[in-house]
């Protein structure tokens, strides 16, 4: 009884004292992510003389725009409360089908409406055997992650196509001109704004969070849940199928083993970025803070010339810590008498 | 409190029983699946059905099996390990650099000491999972990039090869007991001290108890903390054993050893109707999945079906298995609601 005392006096005290409270997409994860970008931007500068300058800018964005692009269709699936492996084996798999399509004299516009319809179907079947039996996303898409690459290497085997249109290859690689903004900068950003306008502000977005949260009360309120996950993984192949696309320009030739390995990439980003794994819970600024964060350490390493499998020991220890802090938090405030919120 | 809570695990018993058939019907189905393909491999080339092709299969299937056990055991308890393929290429590397500087080291000595450092590496996963209770599949794709990483800044781009190994190294992985090979006879003896352990003993039937029912096996007094971390060490040490007999298979071990492998035992173990969601699995489930993905490659092989077509192929296999698996699933579970 004794015990219980000043809890409730703190609460009393929470509840009274006038308190602004934070959005929902811009909570203490999003600050913390803030904070940490501040600090490797500033370090970034004061460390290399060619961090903190416009050609790096362009390079190091232009590089990590195929990556960015599947984070953004995969946030809203694991919020959603499903996963997608398989979207590096469709950025190889469109990659391929790209080139081969242009080496028949394809034109280029037509080539790209293929691709991205081919990555749409990819990610519908994956949505289509989810739902449809009812089995763990998890599973699905690394039955397809090997089904989709497969594929690719049966089209490709190991050759590559080298006879990308300069007009594509310097879309992917250029800044605008007199700028250094690049032109893949351009293309990730409104599809960015997009998504964050869907997830966070209209009544779709709020679906995916119902959704991700409890997908039998969302049912039993009405909401669509098979058809809205089978778009939203047809959403994630499309835009895995584009990356790829913008990729095999960025290097200017398809492989099928573009890309391999990038699905751990593109998830760990989307956890760092303070999605939970069990869906419902998440917000596109964290995702996009994240994504700006290891960029900026990857361009960091790069320039100590850090080899990339050490580079990527960086993203486990964030990993790591995107979990333990928390937790660890909540145990302080459990232990210290205070509800934690969230 | 242990008889204690064993007695209070009584009441469920003709449930674990349902379980048990139900169980029993997965691996009969992934069995006939299996002596279909062996047929049609038989069938299509004379090659196929022969002594030799057979140790060929065991041998390829039997690392798969090692690390695809310790994989099972955490997926019964309804988590997951995705860092397995970096602990066999860290372990790989530790064993294969170690023995060809110190060759006057004892191999045992060798195998305990990658054993071990499996067995660091995978307490590590189990002490965040257990002590924090935070999703594993984020700490195990952490620690997947970590251990990559420290595996790198161990080997750099340097390499170890086979003629810098000491003679005996081969060996552990190439000699033969009685005829069966030495690969074959490690993952047998680890497969039946597992089966033993999952289907007959109190603590291992407690891991399927952890996995389907959380909450209600933590009222059962079963200590599920404890049970979680000691399948990610197991699933370590599993991987430190599997490290070395890479190395001794192959040869050759640099910074890359298995990496992507976790891909190809999860596939195993998942078509070995392991399921992801915990609860359900078996350790014979696990030899059956492997060997199903053995048979494919070394069938397709054989009947010259080119190399590109072989993830393809696996990738449909892996498919056609869960979907099968889950309209089985459905249909017993309907089944089992009428009666």
């Amino acid at each position: 009884m004794t015990a219980t005392a000043p809890i409730k006096q703190d609460r009393a005290a929470e509840q009274t004292r006038p308190r602004r409270r934070l959005p929902a997409w811009f909570g203490p994860w999003e600050i913390a992510l803030l904070g940490l970008v501040i600090i490797a931007l500033v370090y970034g500068s004061l460390s290399s003389p060619f961090f903190a300058t416009g050609p790096n800018f362009a390079i190091t964005t232009t590089g990590a725009m195929s990556l960015a692009l599947m984070v953004v269709p995969m946030t809203m699936l694991m919020i959603a409360g499903e996963i997608d492996l398989s979207v590096a084996s469709v950025f190889g798999l469109a990659g391929v089908v790209f080139g081969m399509t242009l080496n028949a004299g394809v034109p280029l516009v037509l080539a790209l409406l293929i691709g991205l319809v081919l990555g749409a179907l990819a990610g519908f079947v994956n949505g289509w055997l989810t739902t449809r039996f009812g089995l763990p996303s998890l599973v699905v898409t690394i039955g397809t992650l090997g089904l989709y690459r497969g594929i690719a290497y049966i089209l490709l085997e190991n050759r590559s196509i080298s006879s990308i249109p300069d007009g594509w290859a310097s879309f992917a690689q250029n800044a605008v001109p007199g700028t250094y903004i690049p032109y893949a900068l351009i293309l990730f950003a409104v599809i960015a704004a997009l998504a964050a306008l869907i997830l966070h502000r209209g009544a779709f977005g709020r679906r995916i969070f119902a959704v991700g949260s409890s997908p039998t009360v969302s049912r039993y309120s009405g909401i669509r849940v098979v058809a809205m996950k089978r778009s939203l993984f047809a959403l994630s192949g499309a835009i895995a199928a584009l990356a790829g696309m913008l990729y095999s320009g960025y290097v200017a030739s398809a492989r099928a083993d573009n890309g391999t390995g990038l699905e751990l990439a593109t998830i760990a980003i989307v956890l760092i970025g303070g999605v939970s794994m069990f869906g419902g819970r998440g917000s596109f600024v964290g995702v996009i803070l994240a994504l700006i964060l290891v960029t900026a350490l990857t361009s960091l390493m790069n320039l100590a010339f850090v080899p990339t499998n050490i580079q990527n020991t960086v993203v486990g220890l964030l990993m790591i810590g995107a979990v333990v802090v928390p937790a660890i938090v909540t145990r302080v405030r459990l232990r210290a008498g205070r509800p934690s919120k969230s | 409190m242990s008889a204690e809570t064993a007695q209070a695990a009584r009441p469920a018993a003709p449930r674990a029983s349902i379980m048990r058939r139900a169980l029993a019907r997965r691996e009969t189905s992934l069995l006939a699946v299996l002596i279909l393909l062996v047929i049609v491999f038989s069938l299509l080339t004379p090659r196929f059905a022969t002594l030799g092709n057979a140790a060929q299969i065991l041998n390829s299937m039997a690392i798969t099996v090692i690390v695809g056990i310790g994989l099972a055991m955490v997926l019964m308890t309804r988590n997951i390990d995705v860092s397995v393929g970096s602990m066999v290429g860290l372990t790989a590397y530790f064993a294969a650099d170690f023995s060809a500087r110190n060759p006057q080291v004892p191999l045992i000595l060798v195998i305990l000491g990658s054993c071990l450092l499996g067995l660091i590496l995978g307490s590590i996963n189990g002490v965040i999972v257990a002590t924090l209770r935070v999703p594993s599949i984020m700490v195990t794709l952490g620690t997947l990039y970590i251990y990559r990483g420290v595996d790198s800044m161990l080997a750099g781009s340097r390499q170890v090869t086979a003629n810098s190994l000491p003679p005996g190294f081969g060996e552990i992985a190439s000699f033969s007991l009685l005829g069966v090979p030495a690969l074959v006879v490690y993952a047998a003896v680890i497969a039946i001290a597992a089966h033993v352990f999952t289907r007959h003993s109190y603590s291992g039937r407690s891991l399927l108890a952890i996995g389907s029912a959380p909450a209600a096996a933590e009222k059962l007094g079963i200590p599920a903390r404890r049970w979680v971390f000691l399948t990610f060490a197991v699933s370590g040490l599993l991987c430190g054993f599997a490290g070395v007999l890479w190395g001794a298979r192959y040869g050759t071990v640099d910074s890359s050893v298995a990496s992507g492998y976790e891909l190809t035992v999860l596939a195993a173990v998942v078509v070995g109707g392991v399921s992801v969601n915990g609860g359900n699995g078996s350790i014979l489930g696990v030899l059956i999945g492997a060997a199903i993905l053995s048979v494919i490659s070394t069938g397709l092989a054989l009947v010259n079906v080119s190399q590109f077509w072989l993830q393809a192929i696996q990738g449909a296999v892996i498919v056609t298995a869960i979907v099968v698996d889950a309209l089985i699933r459905r249909r017993s579970e309907a089944r089992g609601m009428r009666s």
